[in-house]
């Protein structure tokens, strides 16, 4: 009985132990998700932005991505076309970006530019763009050939 | 032909359903001839998937435009391997593809299940089947792979280039095959719950199925981080994605259950954990196909939403309730035979590699879910990057990779500390030689964790190779058997635990790999003109001239960089950038010169028309050893699965007697 007793105290202490791992953790690393018409504040808020690039972005995005200057482009809220936020990103930029696709990118407000953080655009194909190309009259239901299949 | 594909589909939703009533009928007394019956109802429900799947390949095949999920996926530049690739793009193509493995594993079970565990199959037919209503249900009813269009475009949409890669035409297959083969083990556990038959007889029964669908999902999860290392251009090969994390949760918990079987077979002990495992690794197989499917969390690889998420949440929350009900209820009948005697044991290394595993999973499942979770809460959309998930699978790596060394060397119930010190020694001075050129890593880039890999992979290898070393020399010098001998004997006569050290030798190789590549990586950016020289890492790139090309379907540039250290020039790397002019889609073609120590990963980013370049350069140390390390993993479990004819002939006559019903 002693043992097993000592069994569950090693056995609370390892959860308490694996639980700090992951409380210290995830504080370190939260982001919040969040549109263009939801970034309020500017005190060093780290955001994930999820919205759509706006036309007008350049051609050449991965080359200005590069420079020192980098990549500025402007995402727009999904809901509300009207709230637009300029991004200045540097890394690498994904081979589906381009005007009207939804993106996510992580970084902070400054003087009212979202300064990303390097490397995290990532570009999202979801299905309102399957709807969009169904408007636009090219009959193709499938919409644009997802990445469906894992990993 | 569509109405065949349909008709065939609704066939095998109507035998699944038949099958499940008659497999539960034959448990009545006096029904026992109802089981026969179902069973040829699963035959019947293979027959009809595989129809179905038929009619879905020659559709393909004769670019029938007029089938949505044809023009969605296919045209007709595409190539026929491509075409046959494309019934797995779509969102019913891959769950047509899940079903017909699942028929094919059901089949597969009722034909190695002919003469054993008579008692359990009907409760294994019946879940398995239940499984196939679901899925054929959907299929019929929900989202069909044979609605038809109407006009009928000309040609169709095209296969996503990101998804032309011989990579991705086989990863998803292979983790399908991982997450059907886990519903054997689940079905077996339900059977051995319903029927009371808690003994080891079951756990025996599906161990090389564990181990093949373990294996499976190994392969698909390597086989998608090489796919994202080659295609994705961003010189990393995982990002704790959520759809990477889905087939990840399961791998981890699975492997957890591979390694408790064993205390249960050997102890008689963790049988409920067992239970739990199993039941676990199941519901995470669906969740992340529900994951991958429900959108509710944003993923790099795009996953449509669509309207399925609703069925899947339901089929999880009736498994997992109805599991656990059937678990609480038989819970004083898998009391554990033995107590834990020592905490230096097999027994108990194995709880903590179980602990570890099993934790990292919640972990992930935690940062994964986090999201929809704090929105839930809080009404705000939380996020956790990817720091989170490297702080805290560093340390529960490190921990599982002294496990995976420590383990095999502790004996069961408990170790003499005479024992220890003996078995030890090396693999001691091996670790502490290691630590000299782990210090001068980790000066370098003060990454402690990548020094502690180094160390730790030493000591694991010094230790397997102590294992394998006492094993060949018990037959060499006993049995007078040559040295290459004995360690084929080794491999031959005990297969699971020589295999399964194999196995591990596999899982070194990739931890140390991820802790190197992760410390000691760097990245540059160059933008060079014709003939201009730039320099990263101690690397020297010299832009050697571009080229332009356009064909049908795609406009592509391409540079020539001649690669040099140190004056001496080792390599042409070729990147490109396609433009696929159907859908107006960049595709990036890295170039990577792989050697032992180092990748040099190479991006194209940009080629201007007067010919200046701008390329990303990735040196990434240690990579090879990933893909190596998957090797090797693949070929231990093959060994460890692998039949014996002498296992055979012992195991057939103590199954046939376990089960009381054979000879009745």
């Amino acid at each position: 009985m002693k043992s097993r007793s000592r069994f569950a105290i090693a056995l609370t202490l390892a959860v308490a132990l694996g639980g700090w791992l992951i409380w210290t953790s995830i504080g370190g690393s939260m982001e919040t998700y969040t549109s263009p018409a939801g970034l309020v504040k500017s005190d060093g808020t780290t955001y994930r932005l999820n919205g759509k690039v706006a036309p007008g972005s350049p051609a050449d995005a991965a080359e200005r991505a590069q420079t020192a200057a980098g990549l500025r482009f402007v995402v727009r809220d999904k809901e509300r076309p009207s709230v637009t936020v300029p991004v200045v990103y540097r890394g690498s930029v994904p081979d589906a970006f381009k005007d009207g696709r939804e993106i996510v990118v992580t970084g902070h407000m400054e003087n009212g530019v979202f300064q990303a953080e390097r490397g995290t655009l990532i570009t999202l194909c979801p299905s309102k763009f399957m709807q969009e190309a169904a408007e636009q009259g090219k009959q193709m239901p499938g919409g644009v050939p997802k990445d469906s299949t894992g990993t | 032909m569509t109405l065949v594909g349909r008709a065939a589909l609704l066939l095998a939703f109507a035998a699944a359903l038949y099958a499940v009533g008659a497999a539960l009928w034959s448990r009545r007394k006096g029904r026992r001839e109802f089981l026969a019956s179902a069973e040829r109802g699963v035959w019947a429900v293979f027959a009809a998937t595989t129809t179905s799947v038929v009619v879905m390949w020659t559709l393909l095949l004769s670019d029938r435009f007029d089938v949505a999920d044809v023009a969605g996926y296919s045209n007709r530049t595409l190539g026929w391997r491509y075409k046959i690739t494309a019934l797995w793009g779509s969102q019913a193509g891959s769950l047509l593809l899940w079903m017909w493995f699942l028929s094919i594993a059901a089949v597969l079970v009722v034909i190695t299940n002919r003469k054993r565990n008579r008692a359990l199959m009907p409760v294994v037919v019946a879940v398995l089947m239940g499984i196939a209503v679901f899925f054929t249900s959907v299929l019929s009813f929900i989202t069909s792979p044979f609605e038809t269009v109407s006009p009928v475009p000309a040609d169709g949409r095209g296969l996503n280039p990101l998804l032309q890669n011989p990579y991705m035409e086989s990863h998803p297959p292979l983790l399908y095959v991982g997450y059907v083969g886990l519903s054997i083990p689940f079905a077996f556990a339900i059977a051995a719950l319903v029927t009371r038959r808690l003994d080891s007889t079951w756990i025996t029964s599906i161990r090389r199925w564990t181990i093949l669908s373990w294996m499976f999902l190994t392969i698909g999860i390597i086989l998608g981080s090489r796919w994202a290392y080659e295609e994705l251009g961003w010189g990393g090969y995982w990002a704790w994605d959520p759809v990477e994390n889905a087939a990840l949760m399961p791998w981890l918990v699975a492997t957890a259950f591979l390694h408790s079987v064993m205390v249960q077979e050997r102890r008689g002990m963790l049988r409920i954990w067992n239970m739990v495992l199993v039941i676990l690794t199941f519901t995470l197989a669906l969740f992340g196909t529900f994951l991958t499917r429900s959108g509710i969390l944003s993923s790099v690889h795009a996953f449509g939403e669509s309207t399925l998420g609703p069925y899947f949440l339901a089929l999880i929350v009736v498994v997992l309730a109805g599991s656990f009900a059937l678990l609480i209820s038989r819970l004083s009948a898998l009391r554990s035979e033995n107590s834990l005697e020592s905490y230096i044991s097999r027994e108990a290394i194995f709880l903590y590699n179980n602990l570890l595993l099993v934790g990292l999973a919640f972990a992930v499942f935690w940062g994964t879910m986090f999201p929809v979770l704090s929105e839930a809460v809080q009404g705000q959309k939380i996020t956790v990057g990817q720091g989170f998930f490297n702080q805290v699978a560093a340390p529960i790596g490190l921990a599982l990779l002294f496990f995976t060394g420590v383990g095999p060397l502790i004996p069961w119930r408990k170790a003499s500390p005479r024992e220890l010190r003996r078995r030890f020694a090396w693999p001691l001075v091996i670790a502490a030689i290691a630590v000299i050129p782990a210090l001068y890593f980790a000066q370098e880039g003060a990454h402690w964790w990548a020094a502690a890999a180094i160390v730790l992979g030493a000591f694991t290898i010094a230790c397997i190779i102590g294992e394998f070393w006492r094993g060949m020399k018990v037959r060499h010098q006993l049995g007078g058997i040559s040295w290459p001998g004995a360690l084929g004997q080794l491999l031959t006569r005990n297969r699971r635990r020589y295999g399964g050290y194999i196995v591990h030798l596999g899982v070194v190789s990739i931890i140390v790999a991820i802790a190197c590549q992760g410390a000691f990586s760097t990245q540059g950016d160059l933008a060079l003109r014709t003939g201009q020289t730039g320099e990263v890492a101690g690397y020297q790139f010299t832009n050697e001239g571009g080229t332009r090309s356009r064909d049908d379907h795609k406009m592509s540039v391409g540079v020539a960089l001649g690669v040099s250290e140190g004056g001496n020039r080792f390599a042409t790397l070729n990147p490109g950038v396609d433009v696929f002019t159907a859908q107006m889609q960049r595709s990036s073609e890295v170039a990577v010169d792989t050697s032992p120590f180092r990748d040099v990963y190479v991006v194209l980013v940009g080629l201007t028309p007067d010919g200046l370049a701008r390329i990303s350069v990735f040196i990434n140390p240690m990579m090879m050893w990933i893909w190596v390390g998957g090797i090797v993993m693949v070929l231990g479990s093959l060994i460890a699965v692998w039949p014996s004819r002498r296992r055979r002939e012992a195991v057939a006559p103590a199954a046939a007697g376990a089960d009381g019903r054979v000879r009745e």
